[in-house]
């Protein structure tokens, strides 16, 4: 199985082919929100590979901004997961550097990193998954590799999208699946999330994150949905926002390119400063 | 109309039963105030919202994570912390202390992001990510790691290996600061209860902002629960004994409690929260209220005891003591509202709230008291307490015999004491807000032997431009400046992602201490943090050091714990050097709580003791207004004046240091000592006029109003005294020093007043009583 983490919404896409023991919901609604996750991911399927260019904006809580340039590209693995490498673009201080991420059923994922400036690339720990992605909202957590048995669910309810404020106009005659999800790894910095999923065209329009201490900490949430390659969904902005600090991190996508021929040569570390 | 009538009148005349219950109903809707009142739990209470210092705290807060913390300090009674059982302890605390309601990121040794080079890698990881992981070896790696670790050493860990400590900071929503403050100080508890449980081996101390937050709160409901009811019970025994009447002590006390729900309600309409200093303004106000509702009542039961009816007694009372009683009030009120000289809300509300209740009281002494009296019984049989003071003639008698050796002796040695009492030091110490029995303080004194716990300053360096903190030039003026702080003999240790570029450039050069250095470019500088901050596990992102457009760093200089004189010096210190080595370019601010707490109680010392010298020149005046008389009003000055002053000098010799708390007690004791002035000055003037030459009526002086002043001047010393058991450390001392002030200003008035009044006022003064002949003679 295979299930797409929402956040690069898709860009960035793990396998996992078994099913383990612990993943057999023993309730209704347990089995109903499984079978809910399970269909998102079917709708990322085949896709190959992709390459994004996004604007990631920091916004503190006073209101004041800072933003960072990146090209997101993710090649499909149906066997290990999806490698993905992030490029950075802006600032110019760290133009050029890139994070490369492979994905490790086994073990912990391996990470490089690439520093233009000293010309070398570093292997980080991949301990960090719960930590900030850049000074960003968003974690590793949020933005890696996600297995469908990294969690267990159970389904809410459903009730019209139109009932989440934010997503008002795009999802005005929408029906949306409401479901929970609770991490299995206790190194994870979320006791919960609380997912909306338009129940369509499987999109996830909204995640509520419920920290260690069960307290609701950030709110994502997705819209200006595009279709590509007449299959894929992809949000062109996302928003997060930790409700405990004030502070907002949006992406919004320039461009989104399916299937551009991507190789495994592209995402080895030997081509890292290429 | 004469004075005679309108008593009379006050006494009877329907007029004034309206009054009366105009006078019920106002107090009555004041009262309701009290539902909008509340106990506070902020330490920002002490400062305005527009104060320029507390501004500069919270945009700090705003810029870097907010600084709010719980400090805990574990110790294994035996030995050092590497070992298994300690490890472990800290390790289950740390993940347990994520769960404190609020806590936003939990820092401690085994969740230390710890970094190294591993052939050409670098390693970034939590000491101890897996309990399990913990055997000999990894014991000894995080020995070593800690003990080579610039950011471990004195903030989390001792170099003795003694002491470790977890800090939680919490991100308060502040929509109940009080319930959320709560909430966070009772987890806490219950965990260091349980591990406390589970490690008997090990001791736990507790300190931080949340922490002294609690404590705040806690002293002052505990000073509202145990002293107020504490002071009823004083009140009504004491004013019982004297008077020989539970009726009369009864009627004492319905105003009392009537005034201070009016002045408590007062207060809660007009928004003012009490607070750990305000809280002591019920018992302030108790004692001085009493103190002058026992001179209308023990006139009322001399008269009694002479044998006049009931009505002709109350009626005498007040025709007696109607002016003294209300000059005297004017003259409390006039001291304590001087107290909004303060700079610090808490100490205003103090002066407001007492300054509301003796206005309460002053209200009801007229209209309520006097209809209670009326309505009561009270026997007319002598206690000890008026045979007592019957003897009062004895010492009369003594101090005209000796009046000048009195004043030549007596006077000169007050004023020696008083100009002592220059020589006290102000000072402040935010740790010492509370009493010794406060378990906060306690732990707060123990941990900051070990570690620097309150006492800090953050500094916030810009570069004024987004990701400008890279710079070779803005790195090395933060390094310069950090390695002088350093030098300086306050600083216990600094806090800045200073350490943390130099170790990355050290092992991005395969771990070589040479290139413990600031990278050369700012290319080089920015990709080491990338790398770094891509590397942190959730919570520790450096926002708490780094502005998040990376334009500048706070740089925090822990400090050993001092006074607030030596904050302050060190302050101009750091900042002289700051303009001295200033780069273009780069700014700074700075702040911190303990840091303003400093200036607030420093500034608080000085406007307190210009508010206590307005207060006694509008006394002054108004006594000379009072008495007609210029000359009587300069005369004043010497029994109010003196005894403070020798208060602060003997002061001096006990403790020597004023804070900001006791610096109100000169306006506050002002205000309360001079209606005994009052009261003996009106007696015996108007003892001149009906003929008496000055040694004889300073013998009615003495037998008609003495025993009410040495009365009242006892209940004030005794409920001041009550105060000093405080567990907030500033209204304790305040109680002593008050009460002290009160007694020697008894003395002064017993002795040395009668003195200087029959040497240098033997005569009705040009103007005295000029009015009251007229009004004789129309009548």
């Amino acid at each position: 199985m295979r299930v797409c983490n929402i956040v690069i919404t898709g860009f960035i896409c793990s396998y996992s082919l078994s099913f383990s023991a612990n993943t057999v919901a023993n309730s209704d609604s347990e089995q109903q929100g499984y079978a809910i996750a399970s269909a998102v991911e079917l709708r990322d399927e085949g896709f190959t590979d992709s390459r994004a260019m996004l604007t990631m904006e920091l916004q503190s809580k006073t209101g004041a901004k800072t933003s960072r340039k990146l090209d997101i590209s993710v090649l499909e693995n149906v066997v290990e997961g999806d490698k993905s490498l992030i490029k950075f673009t802006f600032p110019a201080d760290i133009n050029g550097t890139a994070l490369l991420t492979h994905p490790d059923k086994s073990k912990s994922d391996e990470q490089w990193l690439y520093l233009p400036e000293v010309r070398r690339v570093k292997r980080i720990g991949s301990r960090n998954k719960a930590g900030a992605f850049v000074g960003s909202e968003f974690s590793f957590e949020d933005m890696t590799n996600k297995e469908l048995d990294d969690y267990s669910y159970n389904y809410l309810y459903s009730l019209p999208c139109n009932e989440i404020q934010t997503q008002a106009n795009e999802f005005a005659d929408k029906q949306c699946d409401v479901i929970e999800r609770f991490p299995v790894d206790k190194h994870s910095g979320y006791s919960k999330q609380q997912l909306w999923i338009e129940n369509t065209d499987q999109k996830i329009i909204q995640i509520e994150y419920f920290d260690r201490k069960k307290s609701l900490l950030k709110v994502f949430t997705a819209s200006g949905f595009k279709l590509y390659q007449d299959k894929y969904w992809r949000p062109s902005l996302v928003e997060m926002k930790n409700v405990q600090t004030g502070k907002v991190t949006r992406l919004s996508y320039q461009s989104i390119v399916f299937a551009s021929g991507l190789s495994e040569q592209d995402f080895h570390r030997s081509s890292l400063g290429d | 109309m004469s004075t005679d009538t309108l008593w009379r009148r006050m006494l009877t005349s329907k007029f004034a039963s309206g009054l009366l219950l105009i006078c019920l109903l106002l107090t009555g809707g004041c009262i309701v105030g009290l539902k909008d009142m509340g106990l506070s739990s902020d330490y920002k209470i002490f400062f305005d919202d527009n104060d320029t210092d507390l501004q500069t705290l919270e945009q700090m807060d705003a810029t870097y994570t907010a600084t709010d913390n719980v400090f805990i300090m574990i110790k294994p009674k035996q030995g050092q912390i590497y070992n298994v059982e300690t490890l472990s302890l800290v390790y289950q605390l740390t993940d347990r202390l994520w769960q404190i309601p609020f806590s936003s990121r939990v820092d401690s040794l085994t969740n230390y992001p710890f970094s190294w080079a591993e052939g050409d890698n670098i390693e970034i990881e939590e000491l101890l990510y897996e309990e399990d992981q913990l055997d000999l070896a990894r014991i000894n790696f995080i020995k070593r790691a800690a003990e080579g670790e610039t950011d471990l050493i004195d903030s989390l860990v001792t170099s003795d290996g003694l002491y470790t400590a977890i800090n939680v900071t919490t991100l308060l929503p502040g929509e109940n600061h009080k319930a959320e403050i709560l909430a966070i100080m009772q987890a806490i508890e219950a965990d260091i209860q349980e591990f406390e449980l589970r490690y008997p081996e090990h001791s736990f101390y507790v300190t931080g902002l949340v922490t002294m937050n609690g404590a705040f709160f806690k002293a002052a409901k505990a000073d509202f629960t145990t002293l107020i009811p504490l002071m009823i019970v004083f009140v009504l025994v004491a004013a019982g004994v004297i008077l020989g009447s539970a009726q009369a002590a009864l009627s004492i006390l319905v105003v009392l409690v009537l005034s201070l729900l009016g002045a408590l309600g007062l207060a809660g309409w007009l928004g003012i929260n009490l607070s750990a200093p305000s809280v002591s303004a019920p018992i302030i106000m108790f004692t001085v209220i009493v103190a002058s509702s026992i001179h209308i009542i023990s006139y009322v039961k001399r008269q009694l005891i002479l044998g006049y009816s009931q009505f002709e007694a109350v009626l005498s009372s007040y025709q007696h003591n109607a002016k003294p009683i209300i000059v005297s009030h004017i003259t409390t009120i006039i001291g304590f509202l001087a107290m909004n000289a303060s700079d610090s809300p808490p100490f205003r509300d103090l002066g407001n709230i007492v300054a509301f209740g003796v206005m309460f009281s002053l209200i009801l002494s007229f209209t309520l008291l006097p209809r209670l009296l009326l309505w009561i019984r009270i026997s007319t049989k002598q206690t000890i307490v008026t045979n007592i003071f019957e003897r009062m003639n004895g010492l009369a008698s003594i101090v005209i015999c000796y009046r000048n050796l009195i004043l030549f002796t007596f006077l000169p040695v007050s004023v020696v004491f008083a100009s002592l009492s220059f020589l006290n030091e102000t000072d402040d110490d935010l740790i010492k807000y509370f009493n010794k029995s406060v378990p906060f303080r306690a732990q707060a004194e123990e941990i900051d032997q070990h570690f620097s716990g309150l006492y800090n300053i953050g500094y916030s360096l810009s570069s004024n431009q987004e990701n400008g903190i890279f710079s070779p030039t803005y790195l090395g003026f933060v390094d310069k400046f950090d390695t002088w702080l350093l030098t300086q003999q306050e600083v216990v240790t600094t806090d800045s992602p200073l350490h943390r570029i130099k170790q990355l450039n050290q092992l991005m050069h395969g771990d070589q201490s040479l290139f413990y250095q600031i990278p050369k470019t700012a290319k080089i500088a920015a990709q080491h943090f990338l790398l770094y901050e891509m590397s942190l596990p959730f919570g520790k992102d450096v926002g708490n050091q780094v502005s998040f457009d990376k334009s500048s760093f706070k740089l925090t200089a822990r400090l050993k714990n001092m006074t607030s004189v030596e904050m302050l010096a060190f302050e101009v210190r750091v900042t002289k050097w700051l303009q001295q080595n200033s780069v273009q370019g780069i700014t700074f601010e700075y702040s911190s709580p303990s840091l303003i707490f400093s200036h607030v109680g420093q500034s608080n010392i000085f406007s307190l003791l210009q508010g206590a010298f307005v207060a006694f020149l509008v006394i002054s005046l108004a006594l000379t207004a009072v008495f007609r008389s210029f000359y009587i009003g300069i005369l004043t000055l010497i029994p109010n004046l003196i005894p403070v002053g020798a208060a602060f000098g003997f002061w001096y010799c006990i403790q020597g240091h004023i804070s900001m708390g006791l610096a109100g007690v000169s306006a506050m004791a002002i205000g309360i000592i001079v209606d005994d002035t009052v009261h003996f000055l009106y007696q015996y003037i108007q003892g001149l006029k009906r003929g008496l030459t000055p040694e004889q009526s300073v013998i009615t002086t003495f037998e008609h109003t003495m025993s009410a002043i040495i009365i009242s001047s006892i209940l004030l010393v005794v409920g001041f005294m009550l105060l000093s058991s405080s567990s907030f450390e500033k209204n304790a001392l305040m109680g002593l020093l008050t009460s002290g002030t009160i007694v020697l200003a008894l003395l002064f008035d017993l002795i040395v007043l009668p003195a200087i009044v029959l040497k240098f006022m033997r005569r009705l003064p040009q103007y005295a009583g000029q009015p009251h002949l007229t009004l004789d003679q129309a009548k």
